[in-house]
């Protein structure tokens, strides 16, 4: 894939039905987890998953457009892959914390304030642990890869999808969530 | 242990010994002392169950990870005046025929524009030489009689049905013929049924007069050797309003190569040659590279798990490995290829097993330093996972199954592979781990 590719990626026909797609699978996950809070309360949660996806999103498109850069062009399928792989891990990472999220909230009540739950959610450093496995696999790959010429993109493009992704589940979503909260109090 | 604990380290043993069994290369075994004698092989094995041929003899590999045959057309005289556009139609003609016969890994492009050079890249594991023969044929059919029938006869009919000098044109051609088609009789045998034009059937029942249980040939892509040369019967000549039909005497798999070639005409001839052995795109060393740093990979996340968890730890470790294992054979036996969307999906599929072990090996640990009994701690880490995993699954069958229906090309490995990572995960989590974790975990203190 050649730059002026990239410059069309977040339009282009497979990226952006693969967006769509992620985003309903967001929904059907807020739905699944907080369909028992208050409506509000759980716009509040989609929106911040949604916009913490799609900022992540329009990160990935620049760190492509840049890796690009620096390789002088970047294979399609290479693109295809990873952007493949941002979508799923980065839903996933997103799911996992939205469990994080609901577990703990107090039991029982309909609303509740968020900025109290999010400052433990940070101190729960399982959390942050349970990715750092996922790491090793990515970090040996890159280390035998880097060796290899052409071959390196892949997983620089890999490795820059799973740190938007944790980025973007770990950093943007809690912004999200506590600019929500002031918004909608 | 108890019964069932015998029942489920039996169970795990079968499929990881049958597992691998499918994972191996064809091994030679060979031992000749003066006890007994042995040559046989182990593993790559070829196992035909009805009309099922399953090939274990190799993984499956991509064009672009591992190489395979370069196909050239090169247009004959070529000299036309918009030489892009005809390229191109020629490239869909190419790719729809590869598609009809049920060809999903190749890759189709223009070779030289100028020369008129379309290239078609097939992996190893095609045979390039009939994709040449399906893609180069003209679809032209025509259909021939003796030129003295007189000399027909049981004796010397395979001698006159090889010899092209004794058959003639009867004029039917692929104008007069409307339809070419493989149907299947009340017991089971295959037939062709000639639908021909109303001109056509005109010209068939005139000359059908002249050969009552004589032949008449089916010659197809201007070959001189006929692909059915059948006996007109007495039915036939007596109804000759009706489609005459074929039975036996043919090879299915031309014919249906045929009704491809048919019904995706190509107009001009092509010189077709085969360039075997081209190196993979993405470099000569990519797929032993790659398989090596996820080797490399998945010993440094057993280390890991061995140093943070010690004795649970190499549990952890050994089921992933069986899983591991587990998801090879499958691949193998689902004759997936490994290409770039492969690898790529199998890092997920890798890492989210990797995290649920952690995490499960984590809960354990946690729940050990605060003295729960051991069968109470086992069973709330696996279940405070649960919906967390349900998560993950039904993204990962959801997307696939949303995209299944919206890629093409190499991307449906991606799809294909994620699948079959979902099913090992589940197997990983609910059976595997849990088993290992109560069979070797301890005992509780008494």
């Amino acid at each position: 894939m050649k730059s002026s590719y990239l410059a069309d990626f977040i339009f282009d026909k497979e990226v952006l039905s693969f967006t769509i797609f992620s985003l309903v699978l967001v929904l059907v996950y807020c739905y699944l987890l907080f369909n028992k809070y208050s409506f509000k309360f759980f716009i509040k949660i989609f929106l911040s998953a949604s916009l913490a996806f799609i900022s992540s999103l329009v990160l990935l498109r620049f760190s492509f457009a840049f890796v690009s850069l620096l390789s002088r062009g970047v294979d399609n399928q290479f693109v295809i892959a990873s952007a493949m792989f941002f979508f799923l891990y980065s839903t996933t990472m997103i799911s996992r914390y939205l469990i994080h999220l609901k577990n703990a909230l107090p039991k029982g009540k309909r609303t509740t304030s968020l900025s109290d739950i999010l400052s433990d959610v940070k101190k729960e450093k399982r959390f942050e642990l349970m990715y750092s496995s996922s790491f090793l696999l990515m970090l040996s790959l890159s280390i035998i890869f880097f060796s290899n010429g052409r071959i390196n993109t892949l997983v620089i493009l890999l490795l820059v999808s799973s740190i938007l992704s944790l980025i973007s589940c770990l950093f943007i979503l809690p912004c999200f969530l506590r600019l929500f909260e002031k918004v909608f109090k | 242990m108890l019964k069932n604990d015998y029942f489920k380290a039996v169970l795990i043993s079968f499929l990881f010994s049958l597992s691998v069994l499918v994972v191996l290369p064809k091994i030679p075994v060979f031992v000749n002392s003066k006890l007994y004698k042995v040559d046989s092989y182990v593993g790559g094995y070829q196992i035909k169950i009805g009309s099922l041929n399953l090939d274990l003899s190799r993984f499956r590999s991509g064009v672009d990870v591992q190489g395979g045959d370069k196909i050239i057309l090169k247009v004959e005289d070529f000299e036309q005046q918009d030489k892009g556009k005809y390229l191109s139609s020629l490239v869909e003609v190419v790719i729809r025929r590869l598609l009809l016969a049920g060809y999903s890994d190749f890759s189709v492009g223009i070779e030289n524009a100028n020369n008129g050079e379309v290239y078609i890249l097939v992996p190893e594991f095609l045979d390039s030489s009939k994709i040449s023969s399906l893609v180069s044929g003209s679809g032209d059919i025509e259909i021939k009689k003796l030129k003295d029938p007189n000399k027909w006869s049981a004796e010397v009919a395979s001698e006159l049905i090889s010899e092209p000098s004794e058959w003639v044109s009867t004029g039917l051609t692929r104008q007069d013929i409307e339809d070419l088609r493989l149907i299947r009789n009340t017991s089971g045998q295959d037939q062709i049924q000639l639908i021909f034009t109303p001109e056509g059937k005109d010209k068939f029942k005139e000359f059908l007069k002249d050969i009552l249980n004589k032949p008449f040939s089916i010659n197809v892509n201007g070959s001189p050797q006929p692909i059915a040369a059948p006996v007109v019967s007495q039915s036939l000549v007596d109804q000759p309003n009706l489609d005459p039909v074929i039975t036996g005497g043919f090879e299915t798999n031309t014919v249906k190569d045929y009704i491809v070639q048919m019904k995706n005409p190509i107009l001009s001839h092509l010189n077709v040659s085969v360039n075997k052995g081209v190196k993979a795109q993405l470099g000569d060393n990519f797929l032993n590279k790659c398989i090596l740093s996820v080797l490399i990979g998945i010993l440094v996340s057993f280390v890991f798990f061995t140093l943070k968890f010690k004795s649970y730890g190499v549990i952890g470790s050994v089921s992933l490995m069986l899983s591991l294992i587990l998801f090879c054979a499958l691949f193998k036996v689902f004759s997936l290829v490994i290409n770039v969307f492969s690898i790529v999906s199998f890092v997920i599929f890798y890492t989210v097993l990797l995290e649920f072990t952690n995490l499960v090996l984590l809960n354990i640990s946690s729940s050990s330093s605060s003295s729960k009994p051991r069968n109470l701690a086992v069973r709330q880490a696996f279940s405070v996972n649960i919906e967390s995993l349900k998560l993950i699954l039904v993204s990962f069958l959801s997307f696939a199954f949303v995209f299944s229906f919206y890629v093409h090309d190499n991307t449906k490995y991606f799809l294909s592979t994620l699948v079959l990572g979902a099913l090992v995960i589940v197997f990983h989590y609910f059976y595997l781990l849990k088993t290992f974790i109560e069979l070797f975990g301890g005992e509780d203190e008494k």
